[in-house]
């Protein structure tokens, strides 16, 4: 018998926050509890790890069979592979090869996102991005970051 | 208590020009971000964080501020001309105003809706200006005890208010509170939830946390999403005339929602959003003619849109007086502050006239910028519409990315940025609201260092301190009470669905 998708989501959003809550009652035990006039820095993540068991546990068994809170939809892995994609390339190449390439490159990959886009149109989306920004963040506000940094490229 | 001489203060504080420009910047700024749907004024003012930190602390508060009651103006526009809601509060916009446009009145719907925008901000900033030094003063009898019970109070109405299942909303902001915690403790010393990194030694960066929640996630769910554009409604400024009907209906509806969003404004846990749903429906409930609604009923237009520009402005009230943000886009703001050395609070007044009145002057400014901004240039923010989503979405990844880089030039929170956003697109799948993430942020600290100090005067004699402090004693009552009827309401419910399966 196959559980119905309803039923699984919903089975998520109840257990992960009990084995975040329990993660973090273990955790903070090892923090100090202090005493009751003086509390320790372990109390306070521990009633928190606690409320956010409480909840998952209370959601577990409340929530299990709504319908109306179950997924809303597919994971739309396009998008999300391709925005973290982008994201990433920025945070690799920024500090190597300025602000105006990596943001180039970032935009140019982040439009792959919609199924229409072509080579060209994205490469044109990267430039004008990157221009934006170069204007916005260099010249309007003068940041100290490098425009073009091409001291790796020999 | 000298109210317009302490404007006068203010306005001078306004009227120079870096903080006029500053001023116009932000509530335009706030008119796109509204107008554009999909990126709401919690994104928005994410986005404009790190170029803020630049900025002296009045400019930077009076842009923000200018940016999320410029939303509140614009929202509307997407919701009448394409019934898609711009902004959150002014989704209920979509059910009286796109009928209108469908029949041919959307110059007279936009005009009537930037009308009471403006009135319920006047409204709002009104309030504002009365209540807020009377309640700092009130509040300086507050003590530890009094800042724990109003803040959990406030966390609890919060996840009574937000979206999806109330259990969920409570984990959402619990999360957001346990966040808070990751970093060095400052009074023991202790580091809390490190796992050894030195990276996360001084805690997890607000403003990447807002980035990747709101902007990254926001951006996977919509990159795919096939929206319509484009509109051919006249909008030219004959087009906006309203008949002396449309008049003679406006003002009682307008009033009513004013006083509405003012006084929810207030309270903590509701805002704009809430103001404008109630707002509707009070007026569909107490209407002598509720057939005419969803077919273009001016009551049901103009009530929500007053109700939510005069929730945004008296927002400001709980956040100023006591420092307790009323919503996340208040907690946004107030973390801001803090970044700048300020701590709202019942002394902020008292410690910052220049700054209070020179806010509320530059709402006043701003509310009449928007005027000009919503009314004669309507047909730009039109034209804005058309353009498609999709070349939208990579310009917004940009600007997270460089922006959240430019605040420590560290590749790491771009980085966090980019896990926040995956966490917060699998919690919109499972229904988690991201909102309330930020505020259980903002809030969690304080609400530790309140108990903390809560602990250390009432000498381990709890029940003690609490009979000795009424105040502190009834707002935990009523967070009982909350707590409770959430409580009764689940049951009931899934007993129902029980039944029903």
């Amino acid at each position: 018998m196959s559980i119905p998708r309803t039923y699984r989501s919903n089975l998520i959003a109840g257990l992960l926050p009990v084995a975040l809550g329990l993660g973090i009652m273990a955790e903070a035990f090892s923090y100090g509890m202090g005493t009751l006039r003086v509390i320790g820095p372990g109390v306070y993540p521990l009633l928190l790890g606690a409320v956010i068991t409480a909840l998952g546990v209370a959601i577990l068994v409340v929530e299990r069979q709504a319908r109306d809170l179950a997924t809303s939809g597919d994971i739309e892995w396009r998008s999300l592979l391709v925005i973290a994609a982008a994201v990433l390339s920025f945070a690799l190449t920024i500090e190597r090869f300025g602000l105006f390439p990596s943001v180039a490159l970032g935009a140019f990959i982040a439009g792959w996102a919609d199924d229409e886009g072509t080579v060209r149109r994205n490469l044109l989306l990267g430039l004008c991005v990157a221009a934006f920004c170069s204007f916005v963040f260099i010249i309007c506000l003068r940041l100290p970051i490098p425009l073009f940094d091409l001291s790796m490229v020999r | 208590m000298d109210i317009l001489g302490n404007l006068a203060m203010g306005m001078g504080v306004v009227f120079q020009p870096t903080v006029l420009l500053y001023c116009l910047l932000g509530v335009t700024l706030g008119t796109l971000i509204g107008v554009l749907p999909g990126i709401g004024p919690l994104t928005g003012i994410s986005l404009l964080l790190p170029l803020t930190f630049h900025l002296d602390p009045t400019t930077a508060v009076v842009m923000l501020a200018g940016v999320y009651y410029g939303s509140q103006y614009g929202g509307s526009t997407a919701s009448i001309l394409l019934n898609i809601a711009g902004t959150a509060s002014s989704a209920v916009v979509c059910l009286e105003g796109y009928p209108m446009a469908q029949k041919g009145r959307a110059g007279v719907a936009l005009f009537l809706v930037a009308l009471c925008s403006f009135f319920g901000s006047i409204f709002g900033i009104i309030i504002l200006a009365v209540a807020a030094p009377t309640l700092a003063a009130w509040a300086l009898k507050f003590s530890a005890p009094e800042y724990f019970s109003l803040m959990v109070l406030g966390l609890v109405a919060a996840s009574m208010f937000s979206n999806g299942s109330q259990l969920r909303g409570m984990v959402s902001v619990s999360l957001g509170m346990f966040v808070g915690v990751v970093g060095m403790d400052v009074v023991s010393g202790q580091f809390r939830f490190t796992f050894g990194s030195l990276a996360l030694a001084d805690g997890v960066n607000l403003v990447a946390i807002a980035l990747g929640l709101f902007g990254v996630a926001e951006v996977i769910s919509a990159a795919t999403a096939r929206d319509k554009r484009g509109s051919a409604y006249d909008v030219s400024l004959r087009a906006m005339v309203p008949t002396k009907q449309d008049m003679k209906e406006f003002t009682a509806p307008s009033t009513r929602g004013s006083i509405l969003g003012s006084i929810l404004g207030i309270l903590p846990g509701a805002g704009p959003t809430i103001s404008s749903f109630l707002a509707y429906t009070l007026e569909q409930r107490t209407s002598r003619n509720p057939g005419k609604f969803r077919k273009g009923a001016i009551e049901g237009l103009v009530a929500p849109e007053a109700a939510n520009n005069a929730a945004a402005q008296t927002g400001f009230v709980p956040t100023l007086t006591l420092g307790i943000p009323g919503d996340p886009v208040m907690a946004l703001i107030l973390g801001a502050l803090i970044v700048h050395g300020i701590t709202p609070g019942p002394v902020f007044i008292q410690e910052n006239p220049m700054m209070f009145w020179g806010l509320i002057a530059s709402f006043l400014v701003g509310n009449v910028m928007l005027l000009v901004l919503n009314i004669p240039m309507i047909g730009i923010w039109v034209r804005l519409l058309s353009i498609p989503a999709k070349y939208l979405y990579p310009a917004v990844v940009a600007l997270i990315c460089v922006g959240v880089y430019s605040i420590n030039r560290s590749t790491s929170d771009i980085l966090v940025v980019l896990g926040c956003g995956l966490i917060g697109y699998g919690m919109r799948l499972l229904r988690f609201d991201p909102a309330s993430v930020l505020l259980g942020l903002v809030m969690g600290p304080m609400i530790e260092e309140s108990l903390r100090r809560s602990m250390i005067m009432s000498r381990g004699d709890l029940v003690g301190m609490f009979a000795d402090r009424p105040i502190a004693l009834v707002l935990l009552l009523v967070t009982g009470a909350i707590i409770a009827t959430m409580v009764f309401t689940t049951i009931r419910r899934s007993r129902a669905l029980r039944h029903a399966a």
